[in-house]
């Protein structure tokens, strides 16, 4: 991954992989040598894996802030980004270890699933800025959204004036492919990847029983060009549904991610009142 | 003919770009088709418009398809002419004539109109795209799932029923499992620290640390009963010292000036911690604290060789008494608990060898024990006083007047006997205590040094030896006697009482034993206070 582009799972020749198993390792190795017995989340070894675990909580999500500073001095976003991912990931193994994998339902076991949902959802992001952007590269080759609009609002406008001298049931289906074609929507619409497509191949249908039996020279030249601008508009329509799906998805599990770590430091909060305090 | 055909593009602020090309054609054939020479896209286009022709008398548009041409906005069927200034529309691409070029070349504007945009904009209003919409967004749900978890979890305590486990960390030691989730039993104050009331409103004996009247140092006025006993860690002791003992009493001085108290750094360690302080000084106020200085025996006011008793075939001052060897465990017998040795009684231990007789016509009567020197005589003087009263008296008293036994003593001979009853009594007191007789003591002073007053120096044995500490014979069993009590220093200062080396040749770190760092092994935290 040398040259122009450097992801930042590769930062520096995985350099934050490196500390992240480091530090795992300390914390299995520290847990290890405490005595069974002694195993909790307030012997010495506990509480220092639990203040490791809580500072880096508070860590991970200064990223939110970090990211927004254009231009700020330090490592680069990249660099932040690749600690962010691979030390966070550590919270799997230290709260466990930090609880002696002691968990009931309580206030304490809440704060814990809140960070490990937290891991997860950021593993989905991973996943999703792994996949994603070479589909969408593939499906709106050097184009931008923009241009597939530009385009469908070209072929709407001819398909419109083509339509004008047909009979009413294509004109009326060509308008409705114009007027009732709707791109995206609720976010779990966007998600599912709902085919925006209806409204036109409707159309398509009305225009293919027109051409069984054109009503003259100049209709049935109308309406081949009908098909052929439905046609082009439907193969946009199924493009611009695809990039709107894979942009919903890597933009969806940010909006769960970032909740569930601004809830896990609400947790995090009783969790150290209760414990270190309400005694 | 030579065309330049200038395109006309737009940037999206609406500013035209032109691209030039030439063409070198013979005639100028428009349409959508590819086999046309000006090739336009657009369905509107027919695939083969027209035709632009150079006639001697001009430019002529010649269509290709029967249908009308439109020329500056008007349809028109068939050819015709065309000259700079006129436009033609094909579909929605405008043809302008030019004025020809200096070469003559044919000069073309070529301009697609845009697509006004009403499709578009009608595209994008029916267009929503980008997830974080409605409640759907990272700064709603932030806060939504913050709040959320906030009140889950203040309601254990907010909800006033403050019975849940919610916020229980882990399970409480056994001997607070009767208060289940209770949480209010103990978290009085909702969302404060558990007050000390709350532990002292069971614990009620629970003594101070610093005995009355001595200054509490800071650091204890701050410290709550939970800074030491933290609960809601299951099984795990509710206290060990974890060092802080050490915190203060490592150097001691510092915070109270004028301790007593000698400086403790850890048992271990050597020098870490003082000499014991054994046999309590109970009995001997004021005198000093190093009882290395001063043998037992004048602190406690009794003559005990140890050495001496543990001899084989001992004989005791009885003279019918057989030889015998003394163990330990025949005067030395643990109390109910185990922990500590019952108190040795004279009539139980010591008696069968060391009688308390007083008169040789009674041999089996013995002086009481323990007793008062005042109970000793008034028992010695009945006893006499009961023989001369019953003219048992000795042959050589002298006595005023013989009688019959049946006769009853008259007034002058009774006041007689019991002038006599109490010169015996006194005798038999010199016999046993010591006196002007009997410089040297009596039977009483085979264990009892006189004192100054004629009767014994009083006994301040000590209810515990160790009272600063905790010592448990049971969990040291297993442990020979003499391992801790060492016979050989017996005669000498100590008595038998363990020093600190009997502790650390076990329990020293590395020893055979547990280290005992952790002081509460040991020594309390608390004083117990008096008994109300």
């Amino acid at each position: 991954m040398s040259g122009v582009h450097e992801s930042y799972l590769h930062y520096r020749g995985r350099r934050w992989l490196g500390i992240a198993l480091g530090v795992s390792a300390a914390a299995v190795v520290a847990y290890a040598l405490t005595p069974p017995a002694a195993r909790r989340g307030s012997s010495p070894v506990g509480l220092v894996l639990g203040v490791a675990a809580a500072a880096l909580m508070l860590w991970l999500t200064w990223l939110g802030v970090r990211k927004r500073r254009y231009g700020a001095a330090g490592a680069p976003l990249r660099g932040w980004v690749s600690a962010h991912v691979y030390l966070g990931t550590t919270l799997v193994l230290l709260i466990p270890l930090h609880a002696a994998f002691h968990f009931a339902a309580n206030v304490h076991a809440l704060a814990a699933a809140l960070a490990g949902l937290t891991v997860v959802s950021g593993a989905v992001g991973v996943a999703c800025y792994a996949a994603l952007p070479e589909r969408m590269t593939r499906n709106r080759p050097g184009e931008r959204l923009a241009a597939l609009f530009e385009q469908v609002g070209a072929v709407d406008a001819e398909c419109a004036a083509v339509a004008a001298g047909l009979p009413t049931a294509v004109a009326a289906a060509v308008g409705r492919s114009i007027t009732a074609t709707r791109i995206g929507g609720g976010p779990l619409r966007q998600l599912a990847g709902a085919d925006p497509t209806v409204p036109t191949r409707r159309a398509l249908d009305a225009v293919r029983s027109a051409q069984e039996a054109p009503p003259d020279r100049d209709a049935a030249d109308a309406l081949v060009r009908l098909r052929a601008g439905l046609t082009t508009k439907q193969a946009l329509l199924r493009r611009i549904a695809v990039d709107v799906r894979l942009k919903a998805l890597l933009d969806a599990w940010l909006v769960v991610h970032v909740p569930l770590a601004v809830a896990s430091l609400a947790a995090l909060g009783v969790h150290v009142f209760a414990v270190l305090y309400y005694r | 003919m030579r065309v330049r055909l200038r395109r006309l593009t737009r940037t999206r602020s609406g500013k035209p770009v032109a691209h030039d090309t030439r063409l070198e054609v013979d005639v100028l054939t428009i349409g959508r088709g590819t086999d046309n020479a000006l090739q336009l896209s657009g369905l509107r286009v027919p695939l083969h418009h027209s035709a632009l022709i150079e006639r001697p008398g001009g430019l002529v548009l010649e269509p290709r398809e029967p249908r009308p041409l439109v020329v500056n906005g008007v349809r028109t069927a068939g050819a015709r002419p065309v000259a700079p200034g006129d436009e033609i529309g094909v579909g929605s691409h405008t043809i302008r004539v030019l004025p020809r070029e200096a070469d003559s070349a044919v000069a073309l504007e070529l301009e697609e109109t845009r697509v006004d945009g009403t499709e578009i904009a009608a595209l994008l209003a029916r267009t929503t795209i980008g997830v974080e919409r409605g409640w759907f967004t990272r700064r709603k749900l932030a806060w939504a799932a913050a709040a959320a978890v906030l009140v889950a979890g203040a309601w254990p305590r907010a909800g006033g029923h403050a019975t849940s486990a919610a916020w229980s960390p882990g399970p409480v030691a056994h001997v607070h499992a009767f208060v289940g989730h209770q949480c209010a039993t103990c978290h009085t104050t909702p969302f404060a620290p558990v007050a000390d009331t709350a532990c002292t409103a069971c614990h009620r004996s629970v003594g101070p640390h610093v005995a009355p009247g001595r200054p509490v140092p800071a650091a204890l006025e701050t410290t709550r009963c939970a800074s030491c006993h933290p609960e809601h860690r299951g099984e795990a002791r509710l206290a060990g010292d974890g060092g802080l003992c050490t915190e203060c009493h490592a150097d001691l001085r510092r915070r109270v000036a004028d301790t007593a108290l000698p400086d403790v750094r850890g048992f271990g360690a050597a020098g870490g911690h003082p000499a014991l302080a054994r046999a309590a000084l109970a009995g001997a106020p004021g005198e000093p604290a190093d009882l290395r200085a001063d043998p037992l025996l004048l602190r406690h006011g009794l003559r005990f060789p140890h050495a001496l008793h543990l001899r084989p075939g001992l004989r005791g001052r009885r003279a019918d008494a057989a030889p015998a060897t003394l163990v330990c465990a025949g005067c030395h017998v643990p109390d109910a608990g185990g922990a500590r040795m019952q108190p040795v009684r004279f009539a139980e231990r010591c008696q069968a060898c060391h009688d308390l007789r007083f008169s040789d016509d009674a041999p089996e009567r013995q002086a009481p024990h323990p007793a008062e020197s005042a109970a000793v005589e008034a028992d010695l003087f009945e006893f006499f006083a009961a023989r001369a009263l019953a003219n048992g008296r000795d042959a050589d008293a002298p006595g005023p007047a013989r009688r019959r036994p049946d006769e009853e003593a008259v007034e002058a001979a009774r006041i007689d006997a019991l002038a006599w009853a109490r010169r015996a009594a006194a005798r038999a007191r010199e016999d046993l205590l010591g006196g002007p007789g009997a410089p040297d003591g009596g039977a009483c002073a085979t264990c009892h040094p006189p004192s100054a007053d004629g009767g014994i120096v009083p006994l301040t044995l000590p209810a515990r030896w160790m009272p600063g500490a905790t010592f448990s014979h049971a969990v040291h069993r297993t442990t020979p006697c003499g391992e801790c009590h060492r016979l050989d220093a017996a005669a000498g200062a100590t008595g038998m009482l363990p020093a600190l080396d009997a502790c650390t040749r076990c329990h020293a770190p590395g020893g055979a034993r547990r280290g005992l760092d952790d002081c509460v092994v040991c020594h309390a935290m608390h004083r117990t206070p008096p008994a109300s």
